[in-house]
């Protein structure tokens, strides 16, 4: 476990846009490391990135709509950073999908 | 000298002995072998840090930015100030030591939209600041 503090609860008391913001920090993180082939930063930030992703999907308030676009987001990253991208993504796209959420969580402050 | 402590921030674990690394404030240096040692016990390869480039101290420790930003916002420090960035403490003495990463850095109405730290200028007051605070 990574982020202890946050697997400890705290990461259910954040809004979706910040769990979604925070997630996506580590996802763009892994594609850099993945585009620049350093598997050193690589394994850490695609392991973070999955541990905040499967927290925002153990959420209790999550709705299942929520939980359905949580998930298929999750297949979309794996099979963009580890599988064989058969949906054809882009780091562009990915970066922007999660992006929309950071600008919404920090717009908030 | 190690980190001098001053202004450290306690923040106590909520998940028992297995808790995770406090957070502190470095106000005079930390060694990149302290750095070493948060980046094992949390993310394995980087240190969260905010520095504030205008009273040139910076926050560690944190598991999310938006934790070592509340600190120095708690501190006084003035939210256009302060910046997030990745320490890759493999790599002191090399430009990618600081990764400039963070959700806390979107900030439109500064002309900031992106995790990045898009201001070359602002990109320069950092690493000095970076370069001032962590020692060999």
């Amino acid at each position: 476990m990574l982020h202890r503090d946050l697997a400890g609860g705290r990461w259910w008391t954040m809004s979706l846009a910040d769990q979604m913001a925070n997630a996506g920090a580590d996802v763009g993180r892994a594609m850099n490391a993945k585009a620049s082939a350093d598997a050193a930063r690589f394994e850490p930030a695609f392991e973070r990135a999955l541990e905040l992703i499967d927290l925002t999907l153990a959420d209790p308030r999550r709705t299942p709509p929520q939980l359905k676009e949580i998930a298929r987001m999750r297949e979309v990253v794996c099979d963009f950073l580890v599988g064989d991208n058969e949906y054809d993504s882009s780091a562009e796209w990915i970066d922007e999908y999660f992006l929309q959420f950071a600008v919404a969580a920090r717009s908030r402050r | 000298m190690m980190d001098d402590g001053a202004g450290s921030i306690g923040k106590p674990s909520d998940t028992g002995a297995e808790g995770p690394t406090e957070m502190r404030t470095v106000t005079s240096n930390i060694t990149v072998g302290a750095l070493a040692a948060i980046a094992e016990d949390q993310f394995q390869n980087l240190v969260k840090a905010v520095v504030d480039v205008a009273r040139g101290v910076m926050v560690v420790g944190g598991e999310m930015h938006a934790d070592e930003e509340a600190v120095l916002l708690a501190e006084g420090s003035s939210q256009s100030d302060l910046w997030g960035i990745n320490l890759h403490p493999e790599h002191f003495g090399t430009p990618a030591f600081i990764e400039y990463d963070s959700v806390i850095n979107i900030r439109p109405r500064q002309g900031n939209r992106s995790r990045s730290v898009e201001d070359t200028a602002t990109q320069g007051a950092i690493v000095a600041l970076v370069e001032r605070l962590v020692t060999a």
